[in-house]
């Protein structure tokens, strides 16, 4: 064991100095990599700053925008809450036309009134019998 | 222009990451002419040639697209390093372009070959002994598994320390030592097979 811990080093810088001498060395670029990565890395940071960052010319034009849609939605808020009081007394005007009108179609008739006499109706036809 | 070339020097990585993540273009490039050959040399030894150049190119942009999220910028070739691994993982799993890559390889051996035989032939015994042997350590690095290879590339080729080792690769460090073990044993063995005794 000891004289592997002696022996393994040496072993070791030989066969490391082995492969750094002969390992073969890194071919040339065939494309210019440089400036395709600079030109990719361009377009990245281009695109980054459309979706992340707000153009001024862009927020010029978006801020009138954003305060009329904003004015809009807050006047058909008030507006809606405005309404909303009329209608409740439409429901209550409603409720009592139900009501009086729902106890006049339940007011008893006399079951009577809802015959008639042929000869009444038709005086003419028992007479030519 | 030698003066600015020494001034760029001059300029730590720390700032030039700290630049990069306000977005200057400039200070990237410089960054990827400091560390392209390393980028490269790494990604070749892992990979080999085939897709070379699209891999240091998806290195590098994945470097910039990440560098918002680089907490620590004086860790910044240690971070590239990872991201180098990274992408050599993802590459040595499409297995499906293994074929092609080995042709591709062999085809490139041929013409180097011809190339430097045509070249040496004054010198010819010792330019064929080179080629041998190169030839030797790729194949004998290729056998390796890439878990086995990445530690010889990056502690005996391109010369980080074990600590750095572990830290690209996220492992304990005593992990880094028993696979650099493993690793310098199979490639002894392989080219004792070939006739090297080292």
């Amino acid at each position: 064991m000891k004289k592997m811990t002696k022996k393994q080093p040496l072993e070791d810088d030989v066969l490391v100095n082995f492969l750094q001498t002969y390992s073969r060395p890194t071919p040339l670029e065939n494309k210019p990599c440089e400036d395709l990565i600079m030109r990719s890395i361009a377009q990245h940071k281009s695109n980054t700053l459309t979706t992340k960052k707000l153009n001024p010319r862009r927020l010029f034009w978006l801020l009138p925008f954003t305060i009329f849609s904003g004015f809009l939605m807050l006047s058909g808020h008030l507006f809606r809450q405005k309404l909303s009081p009329q209608l409740v007394s439409d429901y209550q005007d409603m409720d009592s036309f139900m009501i009086n009108t729902w106890q006049e179609s339940m007011v008893e008739e006399e079951p009577e009134e809802d015959f008639f006499f042929v000869n009444e109706e038709y005086p003419y036809v028992v007479g030519s019998y | 222009m030698k003066v600015l070339a020494d001034d760029h020097s001059k300029i730590a990585d720390s700032q030039l990451v700290e630049k990069c993540q306000l977005g200057d273009q400039s200070s990237f490039r410089l960054l990827y002419q400091r560390y392209q050959y390393k980028v490269r040399a790494t990604l070749y030894k892992l990979c080999g040639s085939e897709l070379l150049d699209d891999l240091q190119q998806e290195v590098f942009l994945k470097a910039w697209k990440s560098l918002p999220k680089l907490k620590n910028p004086q860790y910044f070739s240690t971070w590239l390093y990872r991201i180098c691994w990274n992408v050599s993982c993802d590459q040595g799993l499409a297995t499906k372009k293994d074929r092609q890559r080995k042709l591709a390889r062999i085809n490139q051996v041929k013409q180097s070959l011809e190339y430097d035989l045509a070249k040496s032939r004054h010198d010819s015994q010792k330019g064929l002994n080179r080629l041998h042997y190169q030839e030797l350590i790729e194949n004998a690095l290729q056998q390796l598994s890439l878990d086995h290879r990445v530690v010889i590339v990056l502690h005996d080729l391109e010369d980080l320390q074990q600590k750095e080792v572990a830290q690209i690769l996220s492992i304990p460090i005593g992990t880094v030592k028993s696979r650099l073990f493993q690793a310098r044993k199979n490639l002894r063995s392989y080219l004792e097979t070939e006739g090297i005794t080292l």
